[in-house]
């Protein structure tokens, strides 16, 4: 039986390969390879096809596969500029701090009025004007009993911080000079009448603010700035006590005639 | 077939192109985001170490009194050194209002908590001395 390896021309007998379209010897058609020839011309055109078809998925696949990588990089991209909105805006980063502050101190209301009490019993004017400060209990209506004491320690804490800045020559990081800061001690020294003793906001003489351990609070932390103010300007006993009543511009100018003897502002203490 | 290989799509290279584009955008929110978060988890009034120093750099003692009781009422006690110093710079200022007023049961009070810091602000001690003579107690 012949086999399409040993194919021969049936018109000159000469041998034929299965790929020659005609004999090579006489010229006549091979038509013994012809379907063949059809079949593999249909293979070819099936292998183009497929290869082009491949080709052409693997680029849709290859643009739809970045695609949603660049569309899941925007999407996060999206959450961290909301998330950068969210915590960069000052306001709104107060606010959540106000609300969480205030559940904290909704969940510690014995611990901090337990702490307020042995502050004003140990005359702690410092630590109880920064914790007040820390937990926001200035205005809180749950602390309205010490809103007097917490206006003292608000007026001793800047006084004495302004006498701080005054020795160690501290511009306040806004170029602030030594006047700067006595006329800013004599505001809270003058104001003192008002805002602590309660002029300004009426307090009736029975107020739950200035009676009992508050009253006795509130007369030693005005001794205390006295003497303090007193010491740091070197002012005499009835310059001391009469500071109280001065004029707020009067006092900060005896404040900067004194501090520019006691304090020259070229002094540094190296 | 190696032809077929060097053939780019222009639409895929521009899509790559745009995804390292997009990495470097990433990177920078990221690090935005990262900062503000931590910021926002940060009390107000806290200060780091860091922070402390650069008050005492610029002598701004009132700032680091303050960085150590708020530090304090929340529970970070890190920067040791430097609690120490502001506790040191409190009880010099009053020690010296007591001192010159004849408070002495005070005064002595004060100078306890001196001495006392004074062992834990460690290298930081030079500022003691500095404020020592800056409340005019250096002679103590």
């Amino acid at each position: 039986m012949e086999t399409i390896n040993d194919m021969k021309c049936r018109y000159c007998g000469s041998n034929l390969g299965i790929e020659d379209k005609v004999c090579p010897y006489c010229g006549r058609a091979n038509e013994q390879a012809a379907g063949y020839r059809a079949v593999m011309q249909e293979y070819r055109d099936e292998y183009d096809r497929t290869k082009a078809d491949a080709k052409t998925r693997s680029k849709t696949a290859g643009r739809t596969g970045r695609l949603i990588v660049i569309a899941l990089m925007i999407l996060v991209i999206i959450v961290l500029s909301i998330s950068i909105s969210k915590n960069s805006d000052v306001d709104t980063r107060e606010k959540r701090e106000t609300a969480k502050i205030a559940k904290e101190v909704t969940g510690k209301k014995d611990e901090i009025s337990a702490t307020l009490e042995e502050m004003e019993k140990n005359r702690d004017y410092l630590g109880m004007s920064y914790y007040m400060l820390n937990y926001r209990l200035r205005g809180d209506e749950r602390y309205e009993e010490y809103a007097r004491v917490f206006t003292a320690v608000i007026n001793y804490r800047v006084i004495y911080e302004d006498i701080l800045n005054i020795l160690d020559g501290f511009d306040g990081y806004e170029e602030k000079t030594d006047r700067d800061w006595c006329y800013d001690a004599a505001i809270y020294i003058s104001d003192w009448n008002s805002y602590v003793g309660g002029e300004f906001w009426n307090d009736p003489a029975d107020s739950k603010m200035h009676a009992g351990e508050h009253g006795a609070f509130l007369a030693d932390i005005r001794q205390d700035t006295q003497d303090m103010v007193q010491v740091y300007f070197d002012l005499t006993d009835d310059q001391a006590s009469s500071m109280w009543d001065m004029d707020r511009g009067d006092l900060g100018k005896m404040l900067y005639s004194k501090c520019r003897d006691l304090y020259p502002e070229e002094e540094t203490y190296e | 077939m190696s032809k077929d290989k060097r053939e780019k799509d222009p639409v895929i290279t521009i899509l790559n192109i745009i995804i390292i584009l997009l990495i470097f955008v990433i990177l920078y929110f990221g690090q935005s985001a990262f900062f503000y978060r931590s910021m926002a988890e940060k009390r107000s009034f806290t200060q780091d170490a860091g922070h402390m120093s650069y008050e005492l750099q610029n002598g701004d003692y009132a700032g680091l009194i303050q960085g150590r009781y708020v530090n304090e009422f929340n529970g970070n006690n890190d920067p040791a050194g430097y609690h120490a110093l502001a506790e040191y710079i409190e009880a010099a200022s009053m020690y010296r209002v007591y001192r010159d007023k004849g408070y002495m049961e005070r005064a002595d009070r004060e100078k306890a908590v001196m001495d006392s810091s004074r062992t834990k602000m460690q290298e930081l001690s030079i500022f003691a001395d500095k404020a020592d003579k800056m409340f005019g107690i250096a002679d103590q």
